[in-house]
C-alpha cells in the first residue's frame, strides 16, 4: 500500500514514519473531534436538529455572524491588499516593523484584542468618543463585532497577496506601459488581474475565520441575544447549560459553512492558476 | 521613422552608465547596440524607449523631440529579454492588450481586433496556439508572442533588449534569421541589444559597438570587423591570439620564434603585440624565412568543415593559441605524422606600446 503511494524516489528516506505520523496527527487532532461532533448530532435526530438551528435566536446570530464577516471581509481585502503593497513595493524606515506587525493578530491571545478593542471603541474610549460624536456606536454594535474580526483575519490577506506580488517582475508593468496602459490601466489589468486568485483565496481564509471568532468578538459585542450575539457565543452559552445536544448542532453548522468555504476556495483557485502556470 | 540620440547622459549613483552618447539610426534600419554586460546598451535602450529617464541630451524621432514623453506616449515597440508576458491572459488576449487599450476614437472594433490578431500569429507562425496561456509555451514561442504584441499597435519603432538572450543556441539561430526576414517585411525602425557578436554581425545593417558607457565604433558589420577603430572593438569582435615580443625595425622576436615584419616606420623599436585573429593563420611542416613559429598540437575540435585546433607555442610565448583551418587542408597536412608544425599568420594586427591599435602586417 505504501509502496504504491510512494511515486518518486527520493533522496531522503524516512517516507513510511513521516507519511504514517502525519496520518496519525491529522486523525487525532482534527478528525477524532469532528467526528465527536457528528456522533452527538447524529444521535439528536432530524426534527431536534432542526428545531434547533432553525430556532429564532440561533437565525439572528447566523444573520450577525455572516454579515459581520463578510463586512470584515471586505475592509480585509482592501486594507490587506494596500498593506501587502506598501511592504513589497516600498522601502522605508520601519517597513520591517510593519511587516512584523502583520502577524501580530496571529500572536496575540485573540481576548488580549477583544479587550482592548472594546477599551478603544467604548463610547468614552479613545477611539469611540469621535465615533459617538458622529452618531456611530461601535461597541455593543455590528460595528465592533466587524472591527473585532477584521482585526483577527487581517494577516491572512496580507500573507497571501504578499508572495504574488513579488513575484511580479516590474518588466510586465513596463510591458503595458509601451503597450499604451495608464498607470490605472496598468494597475488594474496586470497586477490586479493576476492577483485575483491569491486575493479571493486570503480574502475567503479571512472570512473563514471571521466566521468563527470568539474570543476577540464577545467583549466588544454586548453580546444581546437576537441583536450582537454571534454563533460561537451562542454555543457556548448552550454548552454552560449543559445542552450538549444544542450546542453541536450550531456548530455543526458552522463546521459545514468552514469546510464548504476552505473546498470552495480550493478549486476556485487552482482553477483560475492552473493554467497560468502551465497546466 | 529615424531615431536620432543626441549627447546622452545617465549616471546610477557615482556609477556613469552612459557618457555623452550619440547616435543616428535611419529609416526602417535594423541597428544591433553590441557590447559586454555593463557597457550600457540596455540603459541607452531603456532612454530610447522612454523607460528611464536621462541625466541630459534628447532623444528625437524624425525630428521631433520626445525627450520628455512618457513611454506609453512614444508608441514604440519593446520586446524584453524575460518575454514580459502577461501569465495571466491568453495568447490572443496578450496580443490585443494595446488595441483593447486605445481611446475609443482609434480603438478597432472587436472584429478588426479579432483579424489584427489572427493576422499577427500568422506573422509570427504560431497560428494554433491562440488560446494557450503564457506558461504553457517554449521560450522561443513565448518571444515571438512577445513580438507579435509589440507589434499589434502597428508601431514606427521597435526596441528589443537581448531578445534571443534566454534561448537555446538553436532556437536562437532560427528566430535571428526569422527576425531578419520579418524586418524585410514590415517597415520598422528596429534598434535590438545583444552581447552576441555573431548575432549582431548576422541580423544588423549596422553594428554600433559599445563599451563602459561609450560608442567604441558604429558602422556595417563588415567595416567594424575589417576596421576596427579601437583594440576593444578588436578583441570584442571574435576570439583573438595576442602574441607578445620585442621589436627591433625589422624582425619580431619572442624566445626561439621571429617574425619578419615591415611596419614602414610606424610600430617603433621595443615592445610590440601582435593580434592574430584563428582564421587568419595556416599551418606548415616547415617554417619560412619571414615566419618561424613552433608550435605542438595541444587539441583540436571538428565541427563541419572547419578544424579548430589548439596550439602550444614551443620555446616561446606563452598561452595557448587558437587556429581555425579548412578541414581539407588539416586532413592534407597529416598532423599525426609531422615531427613539429609551424604556424604561419597572413595577416597580424600590430598594438603598439601605449595601446593603441597600428597598422595590420603580413610577414614578409
Amino acid at each position: 500500500m505504501i509502496a504504491l503511494l510512494r511515486t518518486r524516489h527520493s533522496v531522503l528516506p524516512g517516507f513510511t514514519l513521516s507519511f504514517s505520523l502525519s496520518v496519525l496527527f491529522i486523525c487525532l487532532v482534527i478528525l477524532l473531534p469532528l467526528s465527536g461532533l457528528a456522533m452527538h448530532v447524529a444521535g439528536m435526530g432530524w426534527d431536534n436538529y432542526w428545531g434547533v438551528i432553525s430556532h429564532p435566536r440561533s437565525l439572528a446570530s447566523f444573520k450577525v455572524t455572516v454579515l459581520s464577516a463578510a463586512g470584515a471581509s471586505v475592509i480585509n481585502a482592501v486594507v490587506g491588499l494596500l498593506l501587502a503593497w506598501v511592504i513589497t513595493r516600498y522601502r522605508f524606515p520601519g517597513r520591517r516593523l510593519m511587516d512584523a506587525l502583520v502577524d501580530l493578530p496571529f500572536a496575540l491571545p485573540t481576548a488580549v484584542a477583544g479587550l482592548t478593542l472594546a477599551a478603544l471603541f467604548a463610547d468614552n474610549g479613545w477611539l469611540g468618543q469621535w465615533f459617538s460624536i458622529a452618531g456611530v456606536k461601535v461597541s455593543y454594535s455590528w460595528v465592533g463585532i466587524m472591527i473585532a474580526m477584521s482585526f483577527t483575519s487581517l494577516p491572512f490577506v496580507v500573507r497571501t497577496v504578499q508572495p504574488v506580488l513579488e513575484d511580479l517582475t516590474p518588466d510586465v508593468e513596463e510591458a503595458a506601459a509601451t503597450l499604451g496602459a495608464s498607470p490605472t490601466a496598468s494597475f488594474f489589468k496586470v497586477i490586479l488581474a493576476q492577483l485575483t486568485p491569491a486575493l479571493l483565496t486570503g480574502t475567503g481564509l479571512a472570512f473563514t475565520r471571521s466566521l468563527g471568532e470568539y474570543g476577540a468578538v464577545i467583549f466588544i459585542a454586548g453580546n444581546l441575544p437576537y441583536e450582537t450575539e454571534i454563533v460561537s457565543l451562542l454555543v457556548n452559552i448552550r454548552l454552560e447549560e449543559y445542552d450538549f445536544a444544542s450546542a453541536s448542532a450550531l456548530a455543526s453548522i458552522i463546521l459545514i459553512a468552514s469546510l464548504v468555504l476552505l473546498f470552495g476556495i480550493q478549486s476556485i483557485q487552482s482553477r483560475l492558476t492552473r493554467r497560468w502556470r502551465g497546466g | 521613422m529615424s531615431i536620432q540620440v543626441e549627447n546622452i547622459r545617465k549616471s546610477f549613483g557615482a556609477f556613469t552608465a552612459l557618457h555623452d552618447i550619440s547616435l543616428d539610426v535611419p529609416t526602417n534600419q535594423l541597428v544591433g547596440l553590441l557590447g559586454p554586460s555593463g557597457s550600457g546598451k540596455t540603459t541607452l535602450l531603456r532612454i530610447i524607449a522612454g523607460l528611464e529617464r536621462a541625466d541630459g541630451g534628447r532623444v528625437l524621432f524624425n525630428n521631433e523631440d520626445v525627450t520628455h514623453l512618457d513611454a506609453r506616449r512614444r508608441r514604440v515597440g519593446f520586446v524584453f529579454q524575460q518575454y514580459a508576458l502577461f501569465r495571466h491572459l491568453t495568447v490572443a488576449d496578450n496580443i490585443a492588450f494595446g488595441l483593447r487599450l486605445l481611446p475609443r476614437a482609434e480603438r478597432p472594433s472587436r472584429g478588426d481586433i479579432r483579424d489584427r490578431v489572427r493576422d499577427l500569429l500568422g506573422l509570427v507562425q504560431l497560428d494554433n496556439l491562440a488560446g494557450r496561456y503564457p506558461a504553457q509555451l517554449s521560450g522561443g514561442q513565448k518571444q515571438r508572442v512577445a513580438l507579435a504584441r509589440a507589434l499589434a499597435l502597428k508601431p514606427e519603432v521597435l526596441l528589443l533588449d537581448e531578445p534571443f538572450g534566454a534561448l537555446d543556441a538553436k532556437v536562437r539561430k532560427d528566430l535571428r534569421r526569422w527576425l531578419r526576414r520579418l524586418h524585410e517585411q514590415i517597415s520598422v525602425t528596429s534598434i535590438f541589444v545583444t552581447h552576441d557578436q555573431e548575432e549582431a554581425m548576422e541580423v544588423s545593417d549596422k553594428v554600433v559597438v559599445m563599451s563602459q558607457g561609450r560608442v567604441e565604433q558604429m558602422g556595417s558589420p563588415l567595416q567594424v570587423y575589417e576596421q576596427p577603430a579601437s583594440r576593444f572593438v578588436f578583441d570584442f569582435l571574435g576570439h583573438i591570439n595576442s602574441l607578445e615580443g620585442l621589436y627591433d625595425g625589422h624582425n619580431w622576436r619572442s624566445g626561439d620564434a621571429f617574425l619578419r615584419l615591415d611596419t614602414q616606420g610606424a610600430c617603433p623599436d621595443g615592445a610590440l603585440t601582435l593580434y592574430l585573429r584563428p582564421h587568419e593563420a595556416d599551418l606548415a611542416a616547415a617554417p619560412t624565412e619571414a615566419a618561424h613559429l613552433p608550435v605542438r598540437v595541444a587539441g583540436r575540435s571538428v565541427f563541419g568543415g572547419t578544424v579548430t585546433v589548439e596550439l602550444e607555442p614551443q620555446g616561446w610565448g606563452g598561452e595557448v593559441l587558437e587556429v581555425e583551418l579548412d578541414r581539407v587542408r588539416w586532413d592534407a597536412l597529416q598532423p599525426d605524422r609531422q615531427p613539429a608544425l609551424y604556424l604561419l599568420p597572413r595577416r597580424l594586427q600590430t598594438v603598439t606600446c601605449d595601446g593603441d591599435l597600428g597598422p595590420q602586417v603580413a610577414p614578409a
